[in-house]
């Protein structure tokens, strides 16, 4: 009778050590597959954004705001045609089927982060933006570009300057599955 | 009696043993795998030096140089007045210049997604690399997760980039 108690505790024993081991196993790979996924979406966002702003980067190469008067400048956005889109009623929320479109100056820097009326207003410094069109308000990308524009004040007879920007772009989510 | 006492205990501490190893495996694996640099290119810094190597500074005597010709001119003559108007040297100008340029493109600090950058021009040779000009901007981070770019230029000149996030 005592054997048997003893051989019932065992087994009791035994069980409950496994029980213990299977549930230490199951947390561990609770916590190594969430922690797992969770990068798995971070890398897809990257992905997603890294998607938006080579979108917006080929904007600038588009004939719209391509900047062809060097050769040397791939990626460069030529202002005055910029500004000439913004004013032409065409292009107003139909371009590349976005519903958000601008370009923003960083460098040389403004003394004020607001919208330009006209290209007078932008060589002043006096804006910093030019909304291309706009519509609903989405999260925007945003990818660094150069901004071309003709500067009468370098060298005897003028040339284009270059400054530092970004252009903004919004489109719809993109649906998942 | 005794001896079976001991041999459970000893049977306890080998199994407590295994899962104790077990789990350090698992750590090791992990926090190698997170805690490693990503050295991945990122596109974002990759347009940005693309953009900032267009950039018109205020160095030259007729025309005013771009950044990527500041960065030829420091290599070659670094020492150099950036204009008669100016006190400071090509390298000088080129080392204020993107500093502006990323201090204007980017927050860094620690309540931002960007932590610090380092900004080099390096001069790759058949026997290394070398810092060109002393143009080696930083802000560092304790933080590990780096994205990183470069720009090559002629004459084995490299523009290059980490962000710390």
């Amino acid at each position: 009778m005592v054997k048997n108690k003893l051989a019932q505790m065992k087994i009791q024993q035994m069980a409950f050590m496994i029980v213990a081991v299977v549930v230490f196993f199951a947390m561990v790979a609770v916590i190594y597959f969430s922690i797992s996924l969770r990068g798995l979406e971070t890398k897809v966002q990257e992905l997603r954004d890294d998607e938006a702003r080579e979108i917006a980067r080929q904007l600038a190469s588009s004939p719209e705001f391509a900047f062809t008067a060097s050769s040397d400048c791939e990626d460069c956005i030529d202002l005055e045609r910029a500004f000439q889109i913004s004013q032409n009623p065409n292009y107003q929320n139909s371009f590349w089927n976005l519903n958000y479109l601008a370009l923003e100056r960083i460098s040389p820097p403004s003394s004020e982060n607001i919208s330009c009326t006209n290209l007078q207003s932008y060589i002043a410094r006096t804006c910093n933006q030019i909304v291309i069109f706009k519509d609903e308000s989405y999260a925007t990308k945003t990818a660094f570009v150069s901004l071309a524009i003709w500067d009468p004040t370098i060298g005897v007879s003028g040339d284009y300057r270059y400054q530092l920007g970004r252009i903004h772009v919004s489109a719809p989510p993109i649906e998942d599955g | 009696m005794d001896k079976k006492a001991q041999e459970e205990m000893v049977g306890f501490v080998l199994i407590m043993l295994v899962v104790a190893v077990i789990f350090l495996v698992f750590l090791g694996i992990f926090l190698r795998g997170g805690g490693s640099k990503d050295e991945t290119g990122s596109i974002e810094i990759d347009q940005f030096l693309g953009s900032a190597l267009q950039y018109t500074t205020e160095c030259g005597d007729y025309s005013p140089d771009t950044v990527k010709e500041l960065v030829r001119e420091c290599s070659k003559n670094g020492g150099s007045s950036c204009n008669s108007a100016s006190s400071h040297t090509v390298c000088e100008s080129l080392k204020l210049t993107l500093q502006e340029l990323i201090e204007s493109s980017w927050n860094f600090g620690m309540d931002s997604p960007d932590k610090g950058y380092l900004v080099q021009v390096i001069r790759e040779t058949s026997t290394g690399k070398e810092i060109v000009g002393n143009i080696s901007l930083s802000r560092y981070s304790s933080t590990s997760t780096v994205r990183s770019a470069e720009k090559p230029l002629s004459d084995g000149l490299i523009l290059y980039m980490e962000i710390y996030s």
